[in-house]
């Protein structure tokens, strides 16, 4: 061996550490513990089964489709005549994350309210029943007349030529208007919706189709979907 | 002994960076995807369970439900307009299975497939419907 390395301090007897090396690697050591806890915190927060954005369209297409939302006339059964007038001041009543959120509610692809202009994010789709009332007219056969169930009302015009006195009308038996002298005029029968109606005609003398005339509204369900899509 | 040594401090500096990131990949690899198609699912299975007890009967009994499940009899009479009127109400991408007292309707549920459950309790015992991704 030849002597000292010239780069070694005096007195030194053997290599020693240079402090450039512990600095380095110090630098070094701290950017690979940031990045992996940087890395170890967004796997953590991608594996968030509940991120907000679900939650908040998880929970306000509850809110849509539940009995009491100012959409629904039944727990998932929605009243057609409320979903067009639906809106983003109604909708912001409904769902307070629509203040925070970009929220964009569709009815089977048409867009019934918006708060804010979602471009993607998070979709929650619900299986609805769309109800419509559509008002249905009705000339009784004979002397009897069937109304189908579901409809709670129905309007029965009696319009009787000369020599015909119609004079009592019942609802599966029971007497609902009775007049003995004859019936004439516009009149609102009340019906039970959970069972079909046979309304019967008590005539005395020929009874023409023209004399009735009967109008209801039947409530048709359609199934429809509707969407709820946060963007936060 | 009068050599140089080897600087130690960069061999603990790749020693501990290996160690600190086979740490971190655990976490980015380990970590199952979230499963997003789950909430959806229990929605559509939720769905189908409230318009389904909430629809009136066809022929006699409260709801369609109970009256689906009132017998065996009032089942097997039952069970094809039962099984039209679900796969009516669910997606045409959504496949169930509806289990009751007296025998189920559906297909049958393939192994290791995410599923959204519901359960109706009625008068004649439980009503389970389980919906899954065709």
């Amino acid at each position: 061996m030849t002597g000292r390395e010239p780069n070694h301090g005096p007195g030194s007897q053997r290599g020693q550490t240079t402090l450039p090396a512990v600095g380095l690697a110090l630098v070094l050591l701290t950017a690979v513990t940031a990045l992996s806890v940087a890395m170890a915190d967004s796997a953590i927060t991608g594996a968030d089964r509940m991120p907000d954005e679900r939650r908040a369209a998880a929970a306000t297409a509850d809110r849509l489709v539940a009995a009491d939302s100012p959409l629904g006339e039944r727990a998932n059964v929605l009243n057609g005549s409320q979903t067009t007038a639906f809106g983003e001041a109604k909708l912001r009543q409904v769902a307070p994350p629509a203040e925070e959120y970009a929220i964009d509610v569709t009815l089977d692809g048409d867009r019934i309210a918006s708060s804010g202009d979602p471009v993607d994010g998070t979709t929650i789709r619900r299986l609805v029943l769309l109800e419509r009332l559509r008002t249905e007219r009705l000339v009784p056969e004979g002397s009897t007349a069937t109304i189908p169930r579901r409809a709670d009302a129905a309007t029965v015009t009696i319009s009787p030529p000369d020599g015909t006195a119609i004079r009592t009308v019942r609802a599966n038996d029971r007497v609902v208007l009775h007049n003995d002298s004859g019936l004439e005029g516009t009149f609102e029968i009340a019906l039970v919706p959970s069972r079909t109606t046979t309304l019967r005609f008590q005539t005395a003398g020929a009874l023409p189709s023209s004399a009735i005339r009967i109008v209801y509204d039947a409530p048709r369900t359609t199934k429809a979907t509707l969407s709820v899509t946060v963007d936060a | 002994m009068r050599r140089a040594q080897l600087p130690l401090s960069l061999i603990e500096v790749a020693l501990g960076a290996m160690l600190i990131l086979s740490v971190a990949f655990g976490f980015a690899l380990a970590t199952p995807a979230p499963e997003t198609s789950e909430p959806q699912l229990a929605a559509y299975a939720e769905d189908t369970a409230t318009i389904l007890t909430n629809e009136p009967a066809r022929h006699d009994g409260t709801t369609r439900l109970a009256e689906v499940v009132a017998s065996e009899r009032s089942f097997e009479r039952e069970r094809d307009a039962f099984e039209r009127r679900i796969s009516r109400i669910l997606p045409e991408n959504v496949l169930f299975r509806v289990e009751t007292p007296h025998g189920s309707v559906g297909t049958a549920i393939p192994r290791r497939v995410t599923t959204g459950t519901a359960t109706v309790p009625t008068g004649a015992g439980t009503v389970r419907i389980e919906v899954w991704y065709a």
